[in-house]
């Protein structure tokens, strides 16, 4: 099952779903961190959920999937074409 | 109140954009090609937008401030797992799917699992509930954003609405479908930051804002156990609501027909790969925005709305006055009411014109139409290519759908569109309501035989009839039975039978059943026979 799954695929979910649950238990066990815990006069729940888990972190791991598989295959095709002409 | 000739502007140039690009594209119809999936010759970043404006539909831009609005915090959790859903099918469904390159959803079933006519039958079923639900849940919210800002009567704003969606899908398929889902998708982000922006600016910032819920509604902030006996609302009174909303919508972007059918639109794989970076840029925009807006409804509808302090009959019959966000809203659904749709659907609405500003308004109603028109459109290529070319032409060899399949499309997007403007005009509750259960199915029915499917050589035939044939009427039961039973869709539908008369477990939408349903899939392939080596390596092990 997932054979030929690349590698990125795995550490870019680990990363989003280790994010997710590990702040919301954190939410759930520190009473007042979504509200009361702020930056300045900021609540930080805008920033590790609003701006960064909402936005940042899913766009980061999309590029992420579009760019390394991008330079694999790039890679592969020189490799390919180092190979066909020393053959 | 009068409609400010700003707004109306706005309006009549979304529309001008619209059927410019419905008139200039007509020429797709030559190549049936062209017509299906747009020559496969879309570039990332209009194929990006496009994504983000079909898979987000009006329960987005209305449904889910609304839902902030009245669960609280909590649910900025359920807009993380949908734009964190976005990325997930780049690799499991979006790349594999594009390098395949089918014309229609049912086609990749199909071919990997060997059976070309009942499978496309039986695939079909949920696939045109969902686009019957979400059609007129589509056309709907067209009618709504028409209504309650223009004044538009709402019969006429939903004959508008079909009416446009019919003129660039009859003429322009895929290619006109793309483009102006394109420039709808980068439209309704706009409205969403800009509107978002203006509810920041008004208090001053996001510290002013958040300072303002908790003093209008403590609770507000609360997750579960975070107070004894409080919560921000009964569904969250347990961890297991914040995490089953995470989960209702997460995976709907990688499996759902109108969001996958859009891979095969995109140029190469790359192009398929990179078009999901561009929809979390315009997807995620737009969340940004309707978070801010769906956080300060509440309070912001009570500080400033029009409505409050005006005359109002209370339920006793006795004269009284508006003075509260859920008073406005009530006022609001008296007067512009479309039948089953709940008070809370205006609060998107209400809070904006609470701002008092007609550029702010104009460009609500052109990104709340462009959202709805856009997922109904997306819908509909979904539902024409399936009657017409899936079930007519390929199942059941029909000469007249095979010799003219441009034809046929159309006139099977004219039959959709009036079935759906039909149910539009005094749509139940239930047909609304319905969209959420459309997404619980779709994703246990067919999206786990695809993604299992694309991923596992063991992924057998049997298995993906199993599944439709059990999940299908499990799933519709159990979400009806907790809607009707239990008065919400977001209890778990056995709470009663399991834990005692009254006791009350959230499951939002039985979203576990899309778990239940991969297991299932997996031990019911193990016993069964699996596909041909053919079979497996040409639509499983190449597509890596």
């Amino acid at each position: 099952m997932f054979k030929g799954m690349k590698p990125v695929f795995w550490w870019g979910m680990g990363l989003f779903y280790g994010y997710v649950f590990l702040m919301m238990i954190l939410e759930m066990m520190i009473p007042g961190l979504t509200y009361q815990v702020k930056i300045g006069n900021v609540p930080l729940s805008f920033l590790y959920n609003h701006l960064f888990g909402l936005y940042l972190l899913p766009l980061g791991i999309a590029y992420l999937f579009w760019y390394i598989p991008e330079q694999e295959d790039k890679k592969a095709a020189q490799t390919q074409g180092v190979k066909k002409s020393a053959g | 109140m009068q409609v400010n000739p700003i707004v109306i502007f706005m309006t009549v140039a979304y529309f001008a954009v619209i059927f410019a690009i419905g008139y200039m594209t007509r020429k797709a119809s030559a190549n049936p090609m062209d017509y299906y999936v747009a020559g496969r010759k879309i570039g990332p970043v209009v194929n990006g937008a496009a994504l983000a404006a079909t898979f987000l539909s009006p329960a987005s831009f209305l449904g889910l401030p609304a839902f902030i609005f009245l669960l609280g915090y909590p649910f900025w959790w359920a807009m993380v797992g949908i734009i964190g859903g976005m990325p997930l099918a780049t690799m499991l469904t979006a790349a594999p799917l594009r390098k395949y390159a089918p014309v229609s959803f049912t086609d990749y079933y199909c071919d990997r699992y060997e059976d070309q006519k009942w499978l496309r039958v039986l695939l079909g079923i949920p696939v045109l509930m969902g686009t019957w639900a979400y059609v007129v849940l589509s056309l709907v919210g067209t009618g709504l954003f028409m209504m309650a800002i223009l004044r538009v009567p709402y019969t006429s704003a939903v004959i508008i609405g079909a009416i446009a969606v019919l003129f660039y899908v009859y003429l322009g398929g895929m290619v006109a479908t793309t483009w102006s889902t394109a420039f709808q998708g980068m439209l309704m982000a706009l409205a969403a930051v800009v509107c978002g922006l203006a509810v920041l600016g008004y208090y001053g910032g996001f510290g002013n804002m958040a300072d303002a819920v908790f003093t209008h509604t403590p609770n507000f902030w609360l997750m579960p156990y975070n107070q004894p006996g409080a919560f921000s609302h009964p569904f969250f009174r347990s961890w297991l609501g914040v995490i089953g909303f995470f989960f209702v919508w997460h995976f709907g972007f990688a499996t759902m027909p109108y969001s996958v059918v859009r891979f095969f639109t995109a140029m190469d794989v790359s192009s398929a790969r990179k078009s999901i970076v561009w929809c979390g840029v315009f997807g995620g925009s737009m969340y940004w925005g309707l978070i801010i807006i769906g956080t300060a409804a509440r309070n912001i509808i009570e500080k400033l709305h029009p409505l409050i302090g005006q005359a109002m009959v209370n339920p006793d019959g006795t004269p009284g006055v508006i003075a509260n966000t859920m008073q406005v809203l009530a006022r609001i659904r008296a007067d512009f009411g479309v039948g089953g749709a709940a008070v809370t659907d205006y609060s998107m609405v209400a809070a904006i014109e609470s701002l008092n500003n007609p550029w702010l308004m104009g460009l609500l109603v052109a990104g709340g139409l462009a959202i709805a028109m856009s997922t109904a459109a997306g819908w509909v290529v979904v539902g024409n290519v399936l009657l017409g070319r899936d079930w007519l032409g390929k199942a059941f060899g029909n000469k007249w759908a095979i010799e003219n399949p441009v034809k046929a499309l159309r006139v099977m997007t004219v039959i959709i569109l009036l079935i759906g403007t039909y149910y539009s005009l005094n749509p139940a509750a239930l047909v609304l309501d319905l969209s959420g259960w459309a997404f619980i199915v779709l994703i246990a029915t067919l999206g786990v035989p695809l993604v299992f499917g694309l991923w596992w050589p063991r992924a057998t035939r049997a298995a993906t009839y199993a599944t439709i044939i059990v999940f299908f009427p499990l799933i519709l039961y159990s979400w009806l039975y907790a809607r009707n039973v239990l008065k919400s869709p977001h209890w778990f539908f056995l709470s009663e039978v399991l834990f005692g008369k009254d006791a009350r477990i959230a499951t939002p939408h039985q979203f576990y059943w899309v778990f239940v349903a991969a297991i299932f899939f997996v031990v019911v392939s193990l016993l069964t026979k699996p596909a041909s080596p053919q079979a497996v390596k040409t639509y499983c092990e190449d597509l890596h």
